[in-house]
């Protein structure tokens, strides 16, 4: 078959033969073809009744360079999270003693002269917001008490603080997730040992140090 | 007047210091040490936002602007020289930090000009400290603001 009679018609004879500038044809065939309000002259170019509706074209905008990762695309990478295996209790060894170094220069004991105060001391409110304000991360804490009975008593040191839990590596190098609000925990420091109840600290760790913190507690069961 | 300056801000400032020297010993090891080292430097940037107190150049230079992961030359950053300036490309997400690389270009607050008073609030030394407070060049930099 074919399909040549398909695809164009072949142009009729009289304009094949008829020896016409291509120009000079095609101005005689809109005059006829076309009701002549739709064609207005611009010079020697035609203008269709279309063209002024066409749409300026697009000036792309050179917008500011995005720098920041947005939360998804964190996720992606697998930044927010941390893995729950390859964990080595043993390497994290240089993080407690930091911190422990940290801490006592946090609280001004470098000096064995400072005394330490006590609870009717003036200076116990001073010491207690430092306190409520320093960092956690690196410190070795106990689980001393909680509502899931499974996790009194773990140990371990801490290496994540989120808004709800504290992320613990325990000594079988296992990541354990402790939930905040229903749990106390302790740790040592030289021969201190401190308490934190879990639902006193339930802040973003990176709004604590702006946060006012109240000095009366008021405990609840 | 033996009486110890308190400095306004310390918890802040040192909270930010272990940080950022916990995710520099923390940026090299390990997969999950890795991972965590970020979010303390992360961390470290939020608490400076919210205090309100800034980091100094040369350690905000080693974080990135992205992922906010620490920088170090070789290992999670490649460091290039491009038409004088020193280009910085972050490994894990591809985001880029560029400095002037030219020789006397001296950063701000680098510069010996803008130091016009120096604290010490170490005990030890304070003592002496106390009536040599330098102010340095404050009018020079008062000119230079108006022209």
């Amino acid at each position: 078959m074919d399909l040549r009679g398909f695809v164009h018609q072949e142009l009729p004879p009289e304009i094949v033969e008829s020896n016409v500038e291509g120009g000079k044809f095609m101005n005689q065939f809109m005059k006829t073809h076309i009701p002549h309000k739709d064609i207005t002259r611009d010079g020697s170019n035609f203008r269709f009744l279309l063209h002024k509706f066409r749409t300026a074209k697009k000036i792309k905008r050179k917008g500011v360079k995005k720098t920041f990762l947005t939360r998804k695309e964190r996720r992606e990478l697998e930044m927010l999270k941390l893995p729950k295996a390859g964990w080595n209790y043993n390497s994290l060894q240089s993080i407690r003693n930091m911190w422990r170094e940290y801490m006592t220069q946090n609280l001004d004991l470098c000096d064995t002269t400072n005394k330490i105060p006590k609870c009717t001391d003036s200076e116990w409110t001073a010491f207690s917001t430092i306190l409520a304000k320093s960092e956690l991360v690196g410190a070795e804490l106990e689980v001393v008490r909680s509502k899931t009975p499974s996790l009194v008593g773990m140990i371990g040191t801490l290496v994540l603080e989120t808004k709800m839990t504290l992320q613990i590596v325990t000594k079988d190098n296992k990541l354990k997730i402790v939930p905040k609000e229903c749990s106390v925990f302790e740790f040592r420091l030289n021969n201190m040992k401190f308490t934190v109840f879990g639902k006193q600290i339930m802040t973003k760790p990176s709004e604590r140090s702006a946060k006012k913190i109240k000095g009366q507690m008021y405990p609840d069961l | 007047m033996s009486k110890v300056k308190k400095c306004v801000g310390k918890e802040g400032f040192q909270r930010v210091n272990y940080l950022y020297q916990v995710s520099n010993e923390l940026a090299t090891e390990s997969i999950p040490c890795n991972v965590a080292s970020t979010l303390y430097s992360n961390l470290l940037v939020n608490i400076s936002k919210k205090t309100v107190q800034r980091i100094d150049i040369p350690i905000k230079r080693t974080i990135c602007k992205g992922c906010r992961s620490l920088l170090l030359a070789g290992v999670t950053c490649t460091v290039r020289i491009k038409k004088k300036r020193a280009i910085w490309k972050c490994v894990k997400c591809n985001v880029e930090k560029r400095f002037d690389a030219r020789r006397e270009h001296v950063p701000w607050t680098q510069n010996k000009d803008s130091v016009v008073e120096i604290l010490d609030y170490n005990p030890n030394t304070q003592s002496q400290l106390t009536e040599n407070v330098s102010k340095i060049n404050i009018e020079d930099r008062n000119n230079k603001d108006v022209s």
